[in-house]
């Protein structure tokens, strides 16, 4: 299983049958303009090109501090039909209501597990490409 | 404000919306309820739930909130959400008010 959170594979290497794809963190524009809702949210996907079963994703978000990060949120989707190939199992309910408009920085963290060809397959932790300052306290 | 709409098909985003709003709602609408919940909870340190075909247990794992929902559906899928515990019980009840109406407001599929 790899993991990637959106850079190229080099030409050299073998295509890997998964991929795991984690988001930038956000607040969604919609919500915000809409109703005034200010949530946090990161999302992330796996994508197989051969069957899979029992698909668990995990996702977690983290606010740098100053002498240390703190984790705000982990959520873990556990998907347990078969997932045929191609087809993509997602984590799209990762999220955090903000507390207040503080000037705070979030990034993502994945990491998934699934049942692949008779063993356990491991996709390591996947940080989001950039962490992003919100105005978003939490 | 930044967004990302990378992964999300417009149903999902869709979804997404309906969701989280609801959740919303459910913070507020529902407070007097979560809040009794959350001091039964943090009183016995277990509580459980059933709401739209899934069994929610509330727990204390690795220091921090726990909730397991379990699909009463043998295809369904299962999830679980982890927090960290705020040192303050009024910050804690906080806390477990939007595990409860993330858990009632369901999954964004």
């Amino acid at each position: 299983m790899s993991s990637a959170a959106g850079n190229q594979p080099s030409k050299k290497q073998p295509k890997p049958p998964c991929r795991l794809q984690v988001g930038i963190a956000h607040i969604s524009t919609d919500l915000f303009e809409k109703f005034n809702i200010r949530a946090v949210k990161v999302n992330a996907s796996s994508k197989c090109n051969i069957p899979q079963t029992n698909v668990t994703i995990t996702v977690e978000i983290w606010k740098k501090g100053k002498l240390q990060n703190h984790l705000v949120l982990t959520k873990t989707i556990n998907s347990s039909g078969t997932t045929y190939p191609g087809s993509q199992v997602n984590n799209f309910s990762t999220y955090k209501f903000c507390e207040n408009i503080a000037r705070t920085s979030y990034y993502g963290v994945a990491y998934s597990k699934a049942f692949i060809a008779g063993k356990w397959q491991y996709a390591r932790h996947v940080l989001s490409l950039e962490t992003i300052p919100l105005n978003c306290g939490t | 404000m930044e967004s990302e709409e990378v992964f999300l098909t417009s149903e999902q985003k869709r979804r997404e919306s309906v969701v989280i709003r609801e959740c919303f709602r459910l913070m507020q609408d529902e407070r007097s309820r979560y809040e009794k919940q959350a001091n039964e909870f943090l009183d016995l340190g277990y509580f459980s739930s059933e709401t739209n075909g899934y069994l929610f247990e509330f727990s204390i794992e690795d220091n921090q909130f726990a909730c397991t929902a379990t699909s009463k559906l043998p295809t369904g899928d299962n999830y679980s959400t982890f927090a960290p515990i705020p040192e303050a019980r009024a910050d804690q009840v906080e806390e477990l008010i939007e595990l409860f109406a993330q858990s009632d407001a369901g999954l964004i599929q």
